[in-house]
């Protein structure tokens, strides 16, 4: 049984035709962060020219993958500079000129023609990572050697607000589907499923008209329904199987869509992902899009941008959607390949925690049939081994649904991390 | 610092504790005609006792910080309600205030017992003791089934209710009661119950797997046990309730 509720859906206002391209900040900070690592050999010093696409740093460690410069420009300086999660990062200034000179890469390739091999180094030398939130390598999962069955495209965005990856799929239709018949062959999958929302049909009706060449290629509408696009139920819905863990268990593979345009632009042109589509939404900006912008753009000239915000009074900024997302300290904060929307909002719920009244609402619509109530009350550590907080996702339902406002997903994420690091 | 997320839905304690309180109106206009306009005054007095030792007991626990506000004692209306609407007719009026008063005190210290249970076990064990009669209310299915539907409708549809334990007790109970003999009066404490006074919030497991299997030990019990030691059983099930909701817990996440 599919758990989970419809929330506060919010995404017409963001929804324009093609996305507005904003490409001339002045400066760009680079955030030197792979995945989880920080610790990078800068390969460029102050005052060097860089072209766009350019490698500027690289890391040894595992899951890593290189640095690229977003513009052609000056190295200027390395400052600490806000990143996605507040915290200050050594980041790389690079003065724009403007010219987006890049460095030339010769003819298109054709993207089917590739091997195994060859896909998983151009993905790993472009830095291409999922764009959805979690900026883990894609390079890893087709690497792994292990052989992929079916694929999933996940362009369900179960987030409200969020529509980057609704605007990817309209804006980039036919290069995407190019992406995963090229996917397909080269590491013979048998079958693509690309999962869309019931909510958005004109994605549904316009795939329809491009699939028809692509016999191997499905489209599926989803039930509008909040933690649809967590890859486990997603999977679970689409091919009536159960899933432990991940679904590379059953040889699929589910990959976000906007990372699928990435991959494209990678096999293509090697092209690095040094921009992106990013929703700017909520009722405190004139006017909420998506605009495709550039990694290490402030959020605050993007927001300029696109008309600032309504009032002068400074909103709640949260990053990658109200329910997963978290708020920003500030508005410098620079836009980073796993952004995939800015939330700017007047008013947020701050209502004041109350008794718990055992109305076991959490534990009815947690989609990992975990007692959230119960993890928090349990005072007894073995006990709330049993619990299993560590198989906590964070979708946020327990503390959306609870009628006491508990902070039901912030004290079991604390308690999980507990646990995990014993 | 703010938590996420950052939306909310829109129901909150205050609305579910409300919306007890309304579904209950049906049930209280109905108790009036069957019995008279006085008991009226037997209504009053569950809902006096019980907000009364409430605010004593709040007060004595925050002596340093306490401030009066109504809102916080709905809830301690509506246990007296229910005290009001499940109890004999024909109870003596220091018994009524007496057991009112135990139950909400004991409540007021352990939040997982219920203090209707506790409040109904003393009045039935009196009559019990005294071998006095009850009186039966005179019950017209139809009406009863009509405001049952009603209120439970209304609860459903508020999500203020943990329908699962409702529909469980109810139905399995009812088959019994209907394979018996059809006594309405019965019936009548039946919807009370199923309603009310099992599926009660604090009292009941959290997991709807425990919740459930609660429900079906409580129609049991209900069935075979007459009403005295069924609330006896009542109450020792709200103390373990928490291990059995541990336990499915402990399932359900093995398991998944």
């Amino acid at each position: 049984m599919i758990r989970g509720t419809k929330v506060f859906n919010n995404k017409n206002i963001s929804i324009t035709s093609m996305p507005l391209k904003y490409n001339k900040p002045d400066y760009v900070y680079i955030p030197l962060v792979s995945y989880k690592n920080k610790n990078f050999d800068i390969l460029v010093k102050p005052d060097d020219y860089v072209l766009k696409g350019q490698v500027i740093a690289r890391s040894k460690d595992k899951f890593s993958f290189p640095i690229h410069s977003s513009v052609s420009g000056l190295v200027k300086e390395i400052q600490k500079r806000k990143y996605i999660d507040n915290e200050d990062i050594d980041s790389i200034v690079i003065e724009n000129d403007f010219l987006e000179k890049e460095k030339k890469i010769g003819n298109k390739h054709k993207i089917n023609s590739y091997s195994i091999e060859e896909v998983v180094e151009i993905l790993k030398e472009c830095g291409i990572v999922g764009m959805s939130g979690n900026n883990f390598p894609t390079y890893y999962k087709y690497g792994m050697e292990l052989k992929i069955k079916k694929l999933i495209i996940n362009a369900v965005e179960s987030e409200s607000f969020l529509t980057s990856d609704f605007t990817v799929l309209n804006s980039y239709t036919s290069e995407i589907l190019e992406t995963i018949d090229a996917l397909m062959e080269i590491f013979k999958i048998e079958e693509c499923v690309i999962a869309v929302k019931d909510f958005n049909k004109k994605a549904v009706d316009d795939l329809v008209q491009y699939i028809g060449s692509y016999t191997k290629i499905s489209i599926k509408s989803v039930p509008d329904n909040y933690t649809m696009g967590w890859e486990k139920y997603l999977t679970e819905y689409l091919f009536k199987v159960k899933i432990k863990k991940y679904p590379m268990e059953k040889s699929i593979l589910v990959e976000n869509i906007s990372t699928i345009f990435g991959i494209y632009e990678a096999l293509k042109y090697r092209k690095p992902i040094v921009e992106r589509i990013v929703t700017f939404s909520g009722d405190a900006l004139k006017k909420p899009q998506n605009v495709l912008v550039k990694i290490g753009t402030p959020i605050k000239e993007v927001i300029n941008f696109i008309g600032g915000y309504i009032t002068d009074k400074k909103p709640y900024l949260i990053v990658n959607g109200p329910m997963m997302g978290h708020c920003l300290e500030t508005d410098d904060t620079v836009i980073t390949k796993n952004m995939c929307g800015v939330i700017a909002l007047n008013k947020i719920d701050t209502s004041e925690e109350m008794d718990c009244i055992n109305c076991g609402k959490c534990t009815n619509i947690c989609p990992n049939r975990l007692a959230p109530i119960l993890i928090i009350n349990e005072k007894n550590v073995n006990n709330i081994k049993k619990l299993h907080p560590e198989k906590c996702i964070g979708c946020g339902l327990c503390s959306y649904i609870c009628p006491s406002k508990i902070h039901l997903r912030e004290k079991v994420l604390d308690i999980r991390d507990k646990v995990i690091q014993k | 610092m703010n938590y996420g997320p950052y939306i909310k839905s829109e129901n909150n304690n205050d609305k579910i504790i409300y919306n007890i309180l309304i579904s209950l109106i049906p049930f209280i206009i109905y108790k009036i005609y069957l019995t008279n306009l006085t008991s009226i005054i037997y209504l009053f007095i569950t809902i006096i006792s019980s907000v009364l030792i409430s605010i004593i007991f709040d007060a004595f626990k925050n002596s340093q910080s306490y401030k009066f506000n109504f809102k916080n004692y709905i809830y301690p209306v509506i246990i007296g309600t229910i005290i009001y609407l499940f109890i004999p007719s024909n109870t003596p009026l220091f018994l009524i205030i007496l057991s009112t008063i135990i139950g909400t005190s004991i409540n007021s210290f352990f939040k997982n017992v219920n203090p209707v249970l506790i409040a109904s076990l003393i009045i039935y064990a009196y009559f019990l003791i005294t071998n006095n009669n009850i009186i039966k209310l005179d019950i017209n299915i139809f009406i009863l089934i009509g405001i049952s539907i009603i209120s439970l409708g209304y609860l459903i549809l508020n999500r203020s209710v943990k329908f699962r334990i409702s529909f469980v007790f109810i139905l399995l109970s009812l088959l019994s009661l209907l394979i018996a003999e059809i006594d309405y009066n019965n019936i009548y404490l039946l919807i009370i119950l199923g309603l009310y006074i099992i599926p009660e919030l604090y009292s009941t497991p959290n997991t709807a797997m425990a919740g459930i299997l609660y429900a079906l030990m409580a129609s049991i019990t209900f069935m075979i046990l007459p009403m005295p030691i069924f609330l006896i059983f009542g109450i020792i099930m709200n103390i373990l309730n928490r291990y059995l909701d541990l336990n499915v817990a402990f399932y359900l996440v093995k398991n998944n």
